[in-house]
């Protein structure tokens, strides 16, 4: 066919969805198994759930690696035009918005809990009934180091803003400049440069990761903080475990524009890919400083 | 009040990022502007960096004390 | 690549592998449908529990379950799907698109949604049974709940994905594709009220996403979000589901408002009146459910300015609705009306919703609702909303666009039986609710005080017809997709229609719009 694809582009029939559908299912009850292993008075078995998990696992990255290669495919052989284009921005755009939601609630929960529910349990305001009925002595306070009820054991200390966290701060500050050097390289053709500096985005981002997990396992070993003692570990865990994972996927994704960079995929003109992954980094970064500047310092 | 100055820079900073993705869907590939208001939030996340660090170091924060 | 002219493929793998929006949206219709069904079966096990006061049929227990899984089938399942149906099927034929922006996306939303149900529907058969803490699944109820809570949240997790990436569907197609010369302000009202619907659950599918995984860690990690002991709080739950359960109820109203305000104007042959102020009504709407989610709450307790707060803002909501409600009034006034199936269940629905709204409004008031709170009064308020309301708007759209989706037209005559039988047997059901509720019959109970007896009796009669003439309804679809009935005109209904989606044959051809409609024929048909 010579003529060129002024029309949208309707795909044909395709079998990616589908396996997508059928991935997710048994990801969700290979994850719903896998948990009840872990409770008291399950039968459920390892292997089963281990399995099923798996198999969820590996057809989504079948899914999703055949899906983009088709995309890429498709790109390449010139059916898609600029109306294409502008619909996989907004789709992106909007995805990016409901991350930005999910993210709210878990930030919403934190501010609810320190401005509203632990002053109340502590008797604030007209609640001094609710601090004598329910644990008189609980004395509210953020971080939160005695639980009202030892039900759930207290962490021991409180993790210093300026150890780890400010180190982490300045790792992904640095490589917020670093990729809007990469940017700013590609814009004006300085391949070397760019290539050098998505290197440094990404050696960045991993060290982060890594101190992330040294971190984590410092709260669990030395101070007492996991996912069960008390609403402070558990806002502290989800909030950076959460945007941890983002982290991960940023990553991922930067590696691969990294290598789509040293092919010489993109021009200064044509490269919508690269600015998408370099705005979801900063992103990404933009919501640690939310998350050094409400779960560390204030 | 240094709380009221972080509170704003973070504002600026959202804005600076949001300006971007808006910039990244509607202009050309060929413009400048995500590439420069990426910058702008770059920048602004130094100073509220250092800020924050300045504000620790002075004892106008005390990091772990809100609604104290 | 496949050619552009290619039509449907043969036998399973066109339903399985399809990215057409016609068959999409088909298979959402029947999806909803059959959940519809499910869901009903349901609520006719609680109608005939509570036929007569004592232990009927099931246990407490399954009556409890019987409640959530009635209440989460039918939003998510029935009313969210049905609708989302209309939406694959309409917004590209009245934007004069050739599919939806993001086809393949498209069939992942809904292949999601089978799969998610299974798992839900799954639960009957665990051991506990299924989630009986209700379809809001309150802590410390949920956190508590059976074994198949974790199975619930995780569908709950899909049916978000899918939600969200329908929703992103919508609104790029939207803004996206629609033909030259058709400007946002040019746009039939149904696709604006699916725009807006569209970005309410593009911002709230995620809050419920937050809060269910705060649930699953709360219930199997040791954190303690929901839980005073450790710092938490219960009431936080409702803060987080009410913030995205207020405009979830909006997600499912708004499109019932838009197929309403596409019927009156054909079957009063005048234009919507007002047609820019419903539009804005929407809007309004839309953002003033973002900020009245505690009314849900007044028992709950919260500050006094809060409340107050959230009381007035509730009753603001009755501006915009009032807005929209005298806008339909007055496109009837004086119209040339008819009285075909589809005009009646929207003029059902325009009664019967004002109802419902007002009954709403009784509801926001905080000392009145003191006493109403979790009685019979709300559930009689929320199915006039929910059943007269999106139900009935479903109907009335299903058999508006029928002939034009089958080429035939569905019997009227039965279509009209469908009508008088369902809204009898609704009010039946569901007006003497609210006299139970006012007397204080609490909701959720298998059991209740003997005083309530006669008007649940009839209740349950009512319901008993109401769920039988839905057969009818299956029937008389069933006979036009056969092609059992008169051959539709392209027109079907008017010799002069509005809306793009009139031009195209009846049945429309597999693919349309492949190439964009010219501006004089999307300004002819504006």
């Amino acid at each position: 066919m010579t003529t060129k694809h002024e029309r949208y582009y309707v795909p044909a029939q395709s079998y990616w969805p589908i396996v997508g559908a059928v991935g997710l299912f048994f990801i969700a009850i290979g994850l719903a198994n896998l948990i009840h292993v872990f409770q008291p008075g399950y039968d459920t078995s390892l292997t089963k759930s281990i399995l099923l998990l798996g198999v969820g696992v590996s057809v989504i990255i079948f899914m999703v690696s055949g899906w983009f290669n088709h995309v890429i495919k498709e790109n390449m052989a010139g059916l898609y035009s600029a109306q294409m284009d502008r619909s996989f921005r907004q789709g992106m755009i909007w995805f990016i918005f409901s991350e930005v939601m999910f993210f709210a609630a878990f930030f919403g929960a934190l501010f609810y809990i320190r401005m509203f529910a632990l002053p109340w349990l502590g008797g604030e305001g007209s609640k001094p009934l609710t601090l004598d009925l329910l644990w008189p002595n609980f004395v509210a306070e953020w971080p939160l180091l005695n639980n009202p009820d030892p039900k759930y054991a207290s962490p021991n200390e409180v993790i210093p803003w300026h150890g780890i966290p400010l180190l982490n701060t300045t790792l992904l500050l640095t490589s917020g400049a670093t990729i809007t050097w990469a940017h700013w390289a590609l814009k004006v053709g300085k391949r070397l440069q760019l290539n050098l500096a998505m290197f440094c985005t990404i050696a960045l981002g991993l060290t982060f990761l890594g101190f992330q997990i040294y971190e984590y396992s410092h709260a669990y070993m030395d101070l007492g903080l996991t996912l069960d003692s008390g609403i402070y570990g558990s806002t502290f865990f989800m909030l950076t475990g959460f945007h941890g994972l983002h982290v991960t996927l940023g990553s991922i994704m930067l590696i691969v524009i990294l290598v789509r960079c040293l092919r010489g995929s993109f021009t200064a003109e044509n490269h919508f890919a690269f600015e998408a992954t370099a705005w979801y980094w900063h992103f990404v970064d933009v919501v640690w400083l939310g998350l050094f500047i409400f779960v560390y310092i204030l | 009040m240094s709380k009221i100055v972080i509170l704003l820079l973070l504002t600026a900073i959202l804005i600076a990022l949001f300006a971007g993705l808006y910039f990244l869907m509607k202009e050309p590939a060929s413009s400048k502007r995500t590439l420069r208001s990426l910058m702008v939030r770059v920048g602004f996340t130094f100073v509220l960096i250092t800020l924050l660090l300045v504000a620790a170091y002075m004892g106008w924060i005390a990091p772990h004390a809100v609604g104290k | 690549m496949g050619d552009h002219h290619h039509g449907p493929a043969k036998g399973l793998s066109r339903w399985l592998l399809t990215t057409n929006h016609k068959d999409i949206g088909t298979l959402y219709l029947w999806f909803a449908f059959i959940m519809f069904l499910v869901g009903g079966a349901f609520a006719m096990v609680i109608r005939m529990e509570l036929f007569q006061p004592g232990n009927q049929l099931v246990s407490p227990n399954t009556f409890n379950q019987l409640t959530t899984m009635h209440g989460l089938i039918m939003v998510f399942g029935a009313i969210m799907p049905a609708f989302t149906g209309f939406a694959n099927w309409l917004i590209p034929m009245m934007v004069g698109a050739p599919d939806m922006a993001l086809p393949r996306m498209n069939n992942w939303s809904f292949w999601i949604l089978p799969f998610a149900f299974a798992i839900l529907l799954s639960s009957w058969f665990m051991d506990g049974g299924a989630p009986n803490f209700g379809w809001t699944f309150y802590a410390p109820l949920s956190t508590q709940g059976p074994p198949s809570t974790d199975f619930f949240i995780l569908s709950v997790h899909m049916m978000g994905i899918s939600s969200i990436m329908g929703a992103i569907n919508v609104i790029v197609t939207i803004f996206n594709m629609r033909a030259p010369g058709m400007t946002l302000m040019k746009m039939p009202i149904f696709c604006w009220s699916w725009l807006i619907t569209a970005f309410l659950l593009i911002a709230v599918m995620p809050i419920l996403a937050a809060a269910v995984t705060m649930l699953l860690t709360d219930r199997n990690f040791g954190t303690s979000f929901f839980d005073a002991a450790g710092g938490g709080d219960p009431v936080l739950f409702q803060h987080i589901f009410w913030f995205f359960g207020h405009p979830e109820v909006y997600i499912m109203i708004l499109p019932a408002f838009g197929i309403v305000s596409e019927i009156l104007p054909t079957f009063t042959r005048k234009r919507l009146f007002g047609r820019v102020s419903m539009i804005y009504a929407i809007v309004a709407i839309a953002g003033l459910s973002f900020i009245v989610w505690a009314h849900h709450m007044f028992t709950t307790g919260m500050p006094v300015i809060a409340g107050l707060f959230f009381m007035y803002a509730t009753m603001l909501i009755a501006v915009p609705t009032g807005v929209k409600i005298f806008n339909w009034a007055a496109t009837i006034f004086r119209g040339a009306l008819t009285f075909e199936t589809p005009m009646l269940f929207a003029l059902g629905f325009v009664f019967l919703f004002t109802i419902g709204g007002f009954s709403g409004l009784m509801l926001a008031l905080i000392p009145a609702d003191i006493q109403y709170h979790d009685t019979y009064f709300v559930v009689a308020h929320f199915h006039y909303v929910l059943v007269s309301g999106a139900l009935f708007s479903i109907f009335a759209g299903a058999y508006y666009w029928l002939p034009k989706w089958t080429g035939t037209m569905y019997n009227e005559t039965l279509g009209k039986f469908h009508f008088w039988l369902s809204a009898i047997s609704f009010n039946i059901t569901f007006f003497p609710m609210h006299f139970m509720g006012l007397a204080g019959m609490p909701r959720r109970i298998p059991d209740y005080a003997l005083q309530f007896a006669d008007f649940n009796r009839i209740s349950s009669i009512g319901s008993f017809v109401f769920g039988l003439s839905q057969l009818l309804f299956l029937y008389i679809i069933i006979q036009a997709i056969r092609g059992k009935g008169k051959k539709a005109t392209d027109e079907v209904w008017d010799d002069h229609p509005r809306g793009l989606e009139w031009t195209l044959s009846s049945p429309p051809a597999y693919h349309t719009f492949e190439t964009p409609p010219s501006e004089k024929l999307v300004e002819e048909h504006h």
